[in-house]
């Protein structure tokens, strides 16, 4: 059976997934909709409340939500972002995406450095979870993997991930992976903090700026007819005084909102790579209110901008060889030009 | 060796012993230096050219022998030979995860497993590690129960998984990882056997492992122990031809890591690999994700080259046998036959002055004297046959770039001169039973083994090009022979150029000439000397089955698309209008393209 985007109208996705019956699934025999429901179950039970501990122990930071209600956003907005006239899903192409997004921040129980690919290390019951099939289990975490992070050195890892069919089914990997990982760029919101935290001071210096963000984050609304996703910051006049410490620079957290929407901009058109032409979003609208305290409704200042593909590609600084780094050491040597290939020519003759 | 014993007799490269490597490998690396450096590669030749001979000799064992070192840790890399062969892949069987179920994943897991297992084998076999204190032993143990097991468990090898040995004994050691991997092979095709009693999905629980997540890390690691060399590991991949359109493209994605620093892959094809392509369909190229080397294209391209070398590894051969004679004294030219060749060169010195079509008075000597002779003995038809294809250097031209094409009726020319020797050493090779065997030889190729091909090929793309591609070759060879017998300035033909693109199935028929040895592809300035066209080469091997010159330097004709159809659909009208002068047009200017003769230079090094 196929979800049509359009059908959804509001719901979410695992809402509609788990009205799927077992004959929904084609010719499978397992009941995915009793096994994904066990997986959330223990999943939000016995490891997510673990996740930002073991950051914590791990790293000494303190995470913002990276549990049950991190994940209900994150499938909230791939609801979202699926709900066109053109999207479809299989049933079992949902189970796959649902499994995925309910794995994709476990990693952090094992530490927030290179999260993504600490996945296979949990042990237990998650792999009996997950069911018998080995090529299934490494498909969901594929798809999971890939939600930031870097393979073998290279930073696209949604290109590197296979199409293949698994249980005679039809999978479109990078389409789902795509979908997981712009879901969850624009999960980030307000509802991520823990504000007991934040109005206790319980947070630490240097995970400061990540709550205040995410706290300022009031929504992220998502048009897939206008192709466009509306990002809406507020900010007390306290806010943007404030300097914040990461890593080692002090900066305002203007200049980390400016940041993080780069940020989404750049995943917005890599993930487009893979969403296209089903999903289309052009552009990221962006509108910061700043006003005199969290109690007050005077509004100091309004700044509004819109990130989108726009105007002719820039040359990049070091020209060809930025765009073709192995053109940069020819032949294990100096950058290629006329010098050099003159000089390699002239070798030939020896 | 003993004097019974053929010194030429062709082995499997993997089943002779390093010593012998040693003794018989001509380093060819300088024509091909890519080989053994860093970086991945794909080295294409056609059967026999030497290819696994070469691979053999990057083995551990050989390169210690060659460098005279003792210590594995000491070589620059270490070299792991795979021969790739249906049989060992279970090509049918995994067939049947197409369109269903984990094909590439699977694919990828057979091949890792397949790998490591050799890569162990080698480690027992070909690396000679001496370990009389243990303590390399210990080592191995130590990245086993560390890395190693990290690694299998990653790739899901809980539930199956065989306990770990206790004892820190390099051979027992190495022995246990050869059998784990080949049980992996195992659980994959028994799977794969079960799969087919069904028609819906089937599970697979067994462990899955892959380039990035477990082969590049597992020999990242082994690369570490203390017994290793520190360069990076070459997987050999030989006759990756053989290989399953997914796990070919599995390959490509290996190729596409750009991992070569750590581990290089080496990857020979007999010119019919099936696909440039990813897992992920990207295409790979040369020379920004490989390089590439064609044998077949740097020895067209260089004959002194060439020769020299077949020159080198006949001496070798003969010294290993105990024959002290040089090449060209064992297999001498027909006297009778060269002293009238020379007499008709001195007649074109003497009248070039008057009549001379060349620049120097050798020029037309060089060029016609050959083709003249072999004119006057057609003549009387029936005597066409009396030219005596003997003597090292027609050989050597004969075998058309490929050393087995030498080596091969090398052999059987041994054997029978050994046959009527009455026991006697044999110090040369009769030139009657050197053109005896080479005609045959021709025939073989040109008829029997043209039949056998098209019966063992069953690529449905094949279908029905191998009787096009008989009737090109006969086209061609027929051609050929006419314009050898002309007046023509230039008789000694070997070659066709487009002189506009060839379409598909014209391409089709000549891609499967080049593929089988019957043809080789290069490429030429075009007509109008605004680029470069394919130029098509035809084997020198079949130059007594149409009564060619082999030697020397050879021209090339520009044909059209519409005359290489006729001569695939009607050979006999193609020869017959060719006969007629027409259809085959000369270059603006003749170039020399794909020859050259042994050089006075080479003379100077036959023996020392």
């Amino acid at each position: 059976m196929k979800l049509r985007g359009k059908d959804l109208k509001g719901k979410s996705l695992d809402e509609w997934f788990k009205k799927r019956r077992p004959t929904d699934f084609g010719d499978l025999k397992t009941n995915y909709v009793a096994r994904y429901n066990a997986l959330e179950d223990f999943l939000k039970k016995d490891v997510h409340p673990l996740v930002s501990i073991g950051a914590a122990v791990t790293d000494g930071i303190f995470l913002n939500d990276h549990g049950p209600a991190h994940v209900a956003t994150v499938i909230k907005r791939a609801s979202e972002l699926i709900s066109t006239d053109t999207c479809t899903l299989t049933s079992y192409e949902t189970y796959i995406l649902l499994a995925a997004i309910q794995l994709h921040d476990i990693g952090n129980i094992l530490g927030r450095l290179n999260h993504e690919s600490r996945l296979q290390q949990l042990e237990g019951r998650l792999e009996g979870l997950l069911g018998d099939d080995s090529a299934e289990k490494r498909l969901v975490r594929g798809i999971a993997e890939v939600h930031g992070g870097t393979n073998n050195g290279d930073k696209d890892t949604i290109r590197q991930l296979v199409e293949d069919p698994v249980l005679n089914q039809k999978v479109r990997t990078k389409f789902l992976a795509g979908l997981l990982r712009f879901a969850d760029e624009l999960a980030d919101d307000s509802q991520r903090i823990s504000l007991f935290a934040i109005q206790n001071n319980a947070i630490p210096e240097a995970s400061k700026l990540f709550h205040k963000y995410s706290a300022s984050l009031q929504s992220v609304i998502i048009d897939p007819k206008g192709q466009t996703i509306d990002l809406h910051y507020d900010l007390t006049r306290g806010d943007a005084q404030e300097e914040f410490s990461k890593g080692d620079a002090k900066l305002y957290l203007i200049d980390e909102i400016l940041h993080r929407t780069v940020k989404m901009h750049r995943e917005r058109t890599y993930c487009m790579r893979f969403l296209r032409p089903t999903i289309q979003i052009d552009s990221i609208q962006v509108k910061v209110n700043v006003f005199e305290s969290d109690t007050s409704t005077d509004k100091l200042l309004s700044i509004g901008y819109r990130l989108e593909d726009q105007g002719y590609p820039n040359l990049p600084e070091q020209g060809i060889y930025e765009i073709c780094p192995e053109l940069n050491s020819w032949r294990n040597g100096q950058p290629l030009d006329g010098t050099r290939l003159l000089a390699e020519i002239g070798k030939t003759n020896e | 060796m003993s004097l019974q014993e053929n010194p030429f007799s062709v082995q499997t490269p993997e089943d002779i012993k390093a010593a012998e490597v040693v003794d018989l490998f001509v380093d060819v690396f300088g024509d091909f230096y890519n080989i053994p450096n860093q970086g991945h590669t794909f080295l294409h030749g056609p059967r026999g050219s030497g290819k696994s001979m070469m691979f053999r000799y990057l083995e551990p064992d050989c390169q210690l022998l060659a460098s005279h070192r003792n210590n594995l840790n000491e070589l620059p890399f270490y070299a792991v030979y795979i021969p790739i062969k249906n049989t060992d892949l279970k090509l049918t069987e995994l067939e049947r995860l197409e369109n269903k179920h984990a094909n590439v994943v699977l694919n990828e897991h057979f091949l890792t497993v397949f790998i490591a297992s050799r890569v162990f084998a080698s480690l027992r076999d070909r690396a000679s590690i001496d370990d009389p204190a243990g303590d390399h032993g210990v080592a191995l143990a130590a990245y086993l129960a560390g890395p190693f097991r990290r690694l299998l468990y990653k790739a899901g090898l809980t539930k199956t998984q065989q306990p770990l040995p206790t004892q820190p004994l390099l051979a027992v050691n190495l022995q246990w990882c050869i059998e784990l991997f080949d049980e992996l092979c195992s659980g994959v095709i028994n799977y794969l056997r079960r799969l087919s009693f069904r028609r819906t999905a089937l599970t697979y629980n067994g462990p899955l492992c892959g380039y990035l997540d477990f082969l590049l890390p597992m020999l990242k690691e082994l690369r570490a122990l203390p017994f290793m060399p520190k360069g990076p590991v070459y997987l050999l991949l030989d006759d990756a031809d053989n290989l399953n359109e997914t796990q070919t493209r599995i390959l490509n994605s290996w190729v596409f890591c750009r991992t070569s620093s750590d581990v290089s892959l080496k990857i020979s094809t007999q010119l019919n690999y099936k696909t440039f392509r990813t897992a992920t369909n990207q295409r790979i190229d040369s020379p920004h994700d490989y390089t590439e080397i064609d044998i077949s294209t740097v020895y067209a391209s260089s004959k002194s080259h060439y020769s020299a070398r077949v020159k080198e590894i006949v001496r070798r051969r003969l010294k290993r046998h105990g024959t002290v004679v040089t090449p060209k004294e064992f297999f001498p030219v027909y006297e009778k036959q060269e002293a009238a060749i020379r007499g008709i060169e001195a007649s074109y010195v003497a009248k070039w002055n008057d009549e001379g079509r060349g620049h120097r008075p050798r020029d037309d000597a060089n060029r016609y004297a050959r083709p003249a002779f072999i004119t006057s003995l057609s003549g009387a038809k029936k005597g066409s046959s009396k030219y005596r294809y003997a003597g090292f250097e027609q050989l050597v031209y004969l075998s058309s770039g490929v050393i087995r094409y030498f080596l091969e009726p090398a052999s059987r020319m041994y054997a029978e001169a050994l046959s009527t020797s009455n026991g006697q050493p044999i110090t040369h090779i009769d030139s009657l039973i050197q053109d005896r065997i080479i005609r045959d030889e021709a025939e073989k190729f040109m008829v029997a083994e043209f039949e056998k091909l098209s019966e063992e090929d069953s690529e449905p793309r094949h279908a029905g090009r191998f009787l096009q591609l008989r009737n090109l070759i006969h086209a061609l060879g027929g051609a050929f022979h006419e314009i050898l017998i002309s007046d023509k300035s230039e008789r000694r033909i070997f070659s066709i150029a487009f002189s506009d693109a060839p379409d598909r199935d014209v391409l089709d028929v000549l891609k499967l000439g080049v593929q089988y040895g019957y043809l080789h592809e290069a490429s030429i300035g075009n007509k109008e000397g605004t680029g470069r066209t394919r130029m098509f080469v035809l084997s020198r091997r079949l130059a007594p089955f149409f009564i060619l010159d082999p030697t020397g330097f050879a021209g090339y004709k520009f044909v059209t698309n519409a005359a290489i159809k006729e001569a695939i659909l009607r050979p006999k009208a193609f020869i017959a209008t060719i006969s007629k002068g027409e259809l085959l047009e000369d270059p603006a200017q003749l170039r020399l393209f794909d020859g050259g003769a042994v050089s006075d230079a080479d003379e100077d090094v036959e023996e020392s």
